[in-house]
C-alpha cells in the first residue's frame, strides 16, 4: 500500500492485477465451498444405489422379527386371558404387548418409506422394483398387524369366556345341559363380538365354531325343553352323544383355518421374497454401471 | 478501467476509488474465510459423525455384546450355587448366605451389561434419525432381557422354597393324599396348607420375571380348584353316609308295609320317595366322580406345572431373546452402514 502511494501509474495497473487475481481465487474458492458444502453432484452415486440396497437388507430382516414377537404377545396373553379374573390386567397385559408390535410396524413402514426417497428409486427401471418391493413388504407388515388382531380376538373369546365348555363342565352331571346352555350363551356372545375387525379367515374360523357350538347348546336346550321324564332322557342321550362328535367337528374348523392361514402367509411371504431378490438383481446391475464407467456417475 | 468523465481529474477520483477496492478486497478475504471455515467445519463434523458411527458399530456393540454374554452364565451360576446351598441342607437365609458371591458376580454382569447399553445410548438414542431408531429398538430389547434375568435371579428363593418342607411356603402340604382318614380331613388339611403357599406364590406375581409371574397366576388357580374339588368330594362323601342311612330307612320302611299288607297307596308313596332319592344318590354320585377325578389330575399335574417353568417356559423366553438381540444388533450395524456411506 505504501508503494502504491508513491507511484501511482505503475502501482495502478498492479493493483488491478493483484485484484483481479484475487476475484478469482475469491471465486474459485467459493465455488469450491460451495461445491463442498452443498456436496450432492447431480445424478445418481454409487453411495446411493448402496444405501438403498442396504436399505433394501433392513427392511428384509425387519421382518423375520414379527414370528417372535408374535409368539410372544400370544403367549403373554393366553397366559393372562385364562389365569386372570380382573380386566384391567389382562387389558394392561394386551396393551403393552400390542403396543410393542404396533411400534414394531411403525418403524418398519417408516423405513420403507425412507427408501422411496433415495434418488435411486426415481431411476425408470429401479422404480418399478422398488414399487413391488414396498407393496410386497407393505403388505406382510399389514398382514402382521393384522395377525395380532386376530391372535387376540381368538384369544379373547376362546380362551375365555368358551373355555370352560370343554373343560369345567361334568358331562354327567345332573345341571349339564343347562350349565352348558349358559356357558355356550356366553361364548356364542364372546364369539360374535371377536368377529370385530378380524379378517376373513378368521371370521370363518370363527363362525365355523360358532355353527358347533350353537349346535351342541341347541341340543342341550332341547333337553331342557323336554318336560317327560323319559322322553328328556332319551334327548339327554342324544345330546351327549352328540358330544363325542365336538372334538372332530372343532379339528376341521381349525384345520381348515390353519391350512387358509398357512397359504396366505405363504403367498404373501413367497411373493415380498421374489419382490426382494428382484430389487436386489436390479441394484446390483445398477452398480455394474458404475463399475464399467469407472468409478464416475453416469 | 476506462475513464468516461474526463473533466475530472483521475488523480481525485482514484482516492476515492482506493476504499472501494479495500472494502472488496476485505469482503472477498472474508468470504473466502467463511467458505473455508464452512467447509472445514462440516468437513470435521462428518469426520467426527462418522467416527463416532463407526465407534458405534465397532466398540461400543462388542462391548455391549461381551457384557451381555456374561449376564446368563452368572445367571446360571447363581441358580446352581443356591440350590446346591439349599440342598446342602440349608434354610432360604443361609442359602441365600451361601450364594452371597454368585449373587453379588450376577449383579455385577448386569450393572456392566447396563452400563455398556446406557453408553452406547448416549448421543444415539434420539429416535428422528434411522440410526436413533435402531438404537432404541437395541436399548428395548436389552431392557428387557436384562429385567426378566435380573427377576430371575431375584424371584428364585422365593420360587424353588415353594414345596420346600422347611419353607414357610410348604405347598407340599397340598398334597395330603394317605395322610387323611376322611375326605373332610383331607379337605381341613388342604386348606391348611393351602392359605400359606397361595400367599407365598402371590410374591411371585410381583417379579420381573413374567414365566414367575404367569406360573403364579396359573398355580394359584390350580390350588383354588384343588379346594373347590376337595370341598365337593368331601361333601359327597358326608352325603354319602346320609344316603346309607335313607336307604336303611327305606328298607325297614318297606318291611313294615308289607308286614301289615299296607294300602297300595303307601306301597306307592315309599317307592316313589325312593325313586327320588336314587335319583340323588345318582347325582351326588357323578359329582363326586367329576370332582374327584378332577382332584387326582390337579395334583398329578401339580409337579409338572413346576416343573415347566424352567424346562418350557423360561427356555423359551431366552429363545425368544436370542433370536431378537442378534437380529436387532444386525440391524444397526446395517443401518449405521447406510448413514457411513451416504457420508
Amino acid at each position: 500500500m505504501e508503494e502504491t502511494s508513491k507511484e501511482s501509474g505503475r502501482g495502478s495497473s498492479r493493483r488491478t492485477g493483484i485484484i483481479v487475481v484475487a476475484v478469482v481465487i475469491a471465486l474459485v474458492a467459493g465455488g469450491f465451498g460451495a461445491w463442498f458444502a452443498f456436496f450432492r453432484p447431480s445424478g445418481v452415486q454409487r453411495a446411493d444405489v448402496e444405501s438403498l440396497d442396504k436399505q433394501r437388507g433392513i427392511v428384509d430382516r425387519s421382518m423375520n422379527l414379527y414370528d417372535p414377537l408374535l409368539e410372544e404377545f400370544t403367549a403373554r396373553y393366553t397366559n393372562v386371558v385364562a389365569e386372570e379374573e380382573g380386566d384391567q390386567q389382562k387389558e394392561q397385559v394386551f396393551n403393552q404387548e400390542s403396543d410393542l408390535i404396533k411400534r414394531e410396524s411403525d418403524v418398519n413402514t417408516g423405513r420403507l418409506d425412507a427408501m422411496a426417497h433415495s434418488p435411486v428409486t426415481q431411476e425408470a427401471e429401479i422404480a418399478e422394483a422398488f414399487r413391488r418391493f414396498k407393496e410386497h413388504y407393505g403388505a406382510v407388515i399389514a398382514y402382521n398387524d393384522q395377525r395380532l388382531i386376530n391372535t387376540a380376538n381368538i384369544t379373547r373369546s376362546m380362551g375365555g369366556p368358551c373355555a370352560p365348555l370343554h373343560k369345567d363342565l361334568n358331562v354327567s352331571g345332573e345341571n349339564y345341559a343347562q350349565e352348558y346352555v349358559e356357558t355356550a350363551d356366553s361364548c356364542l356372545l364372546a364369539l360374535a363380538s371377536a368377529k370385530d375387525k378380524a379378517d376373513a379367515d378368521t371370521v370363518q374360523l370363527l363362525e365355523g365354531i360358532e355353527g358347533v357350538v350353537r349346535g351342541q347348546r341347541d341340543k342341550q336346550q332341547e333337553v331342557l325343553d323336554t318336560t317327560d321324564d323319559l322322553a328328556r332322557l332319551a334327548k339327554r342321550t342324544t345330546a351327549g352323544v352328540a358330544m363325542l362328535d365336538i372334538n372332530d367337528a372343532l379339528d376341521k374348523v381349525r384345520t381348515t383355518y390353519e391350512d387358509a392361514v398357512k397359504a396366505s402367509s405363504t403367498k404373501l411371504v413367497d411373493d415380498a421374497n421374489a419382490s426382494n431378490a428382484e430389487l436386489e438383481r436390479v441394484l446390483k446391475s445398477r452398480l455394474d454401471q458404475f463399475g464399467a464407467a469407472g468409478q464416475e456417475g453416469k | 478501467m476506462t475513464n468516461e468523465n474526463p473533466g475530472i481529474t483521475p488523480a481525485a477520483a482514484r482516492p476515492r476509488r482506493r476504499p472501494v477496492i479495500l472494502v472488496a478486497s476485505i469482503v472477498l478475504a472474508v468470504l473466502v474465510i467463511a467458505i473455508g471455515a464452512v467447509v472445514a467445519v462440516n468437513n470435521f463434523a462428518g469426520q467426527q459423525k462418522s467416527e463416532s458411527l463407526s465407534a458405534l458399530k465397532g466398540d461400543r456393540l462388542n462391548a455391549l455384546g461381551d457384557a451381555r454374554g456374561k449376564v446368563q452364565p452368572a445367571a446360571n451360576a447363581y441358580l446352581a450355587a443356591y440350590k446346591k446351598a439349599r440342598n446342602a441342607p440349608a434354610s432360604r437365609d443361609q442359602a441365600q448366605k451361601d450364594s452371597q458371591k454368585e449373587k453379588e458376580e450376577f449383579q455385577q454382569a448386569s450393572n456392566s451389561a447396563r452400563s455398556a447399553l446406557q453408553e452406547l445410548k448416549s448421543g444415539n438414542g434420539s429416535g428422528d434419525t434411522p440410526v436413533g431408531v435402531a438404537v432404541q429398538q437395541l436399548v428395548e430389547s436389552h431392557e428387557d432381557y436384562f429385567d426378566y434375568m435380573e427377576g430371575l435371579v431375584e424371584s428364585y428363593p422365593q420360587f424353588e422354597g415353594l414345596f420346600r418342607g422347611d419353607d414357610a411356603a410348604g405347598c407340599n402340604g397340598l398334597f395330603v393324599g394317605s395322610k387323611a382318614a376322611s375326605l373332610r380331613e383331607r379337605q381341613t388339611l388342604l386348606a391348611q396348607a393351602a392359605a400359606p403357599c397361595r400367599k407365598a406364590a402371590s410374591e411371585l406375581l410381583q417379579s420381573k420375571n413374567n414365566a414367575y409371574v404367569e406360573f403364579a397366576r396359573s398355580f394359584n388357580n390350580k390350588v383354588a380348584e384343588l379346594e373347590e374339588r376337595a370341598e365337593v368330594t368331601a361333601k359327597g362323601e358326608e352325603n354319602y353316609a346320609e344316603f346309607v342311612r335313607l336307604k336303611d330307612d327305606f328298607v325297614k320302611r318297606a318291611d313294615d308295609a308289607e308286614a301289615r299288607n299296607a294300602p297300595d297307596a303307601e306301597v306307592q308313596k315309599i317307592a316313589d320317595d325312593a325313586k327320588a332319592v336314587n335319583a340323588q344318590i345318582r347325582a351326588n354320585r357323578s359329582e363326586f366322580d367329576f370332582a374327584a377325578k378332577r382332584y387326582l389330575a390337579g395334583v398329578k399335574e401339580m409337579p409338572s406345572l413346576v416343573e415347566n417353568v424352567f424346562a418350557k417356559e423360561i427356555s423359551a423366553d431366552i429363545k425368544h431373546f436370542d433370536s431378537v438381540i442378534p437380529a436387532r444388533e444386525q440391524i444397526l450395524k446395517d443401518t449405521i452402514d447406510v448413514e457411513l456411506t451416504a457420508n
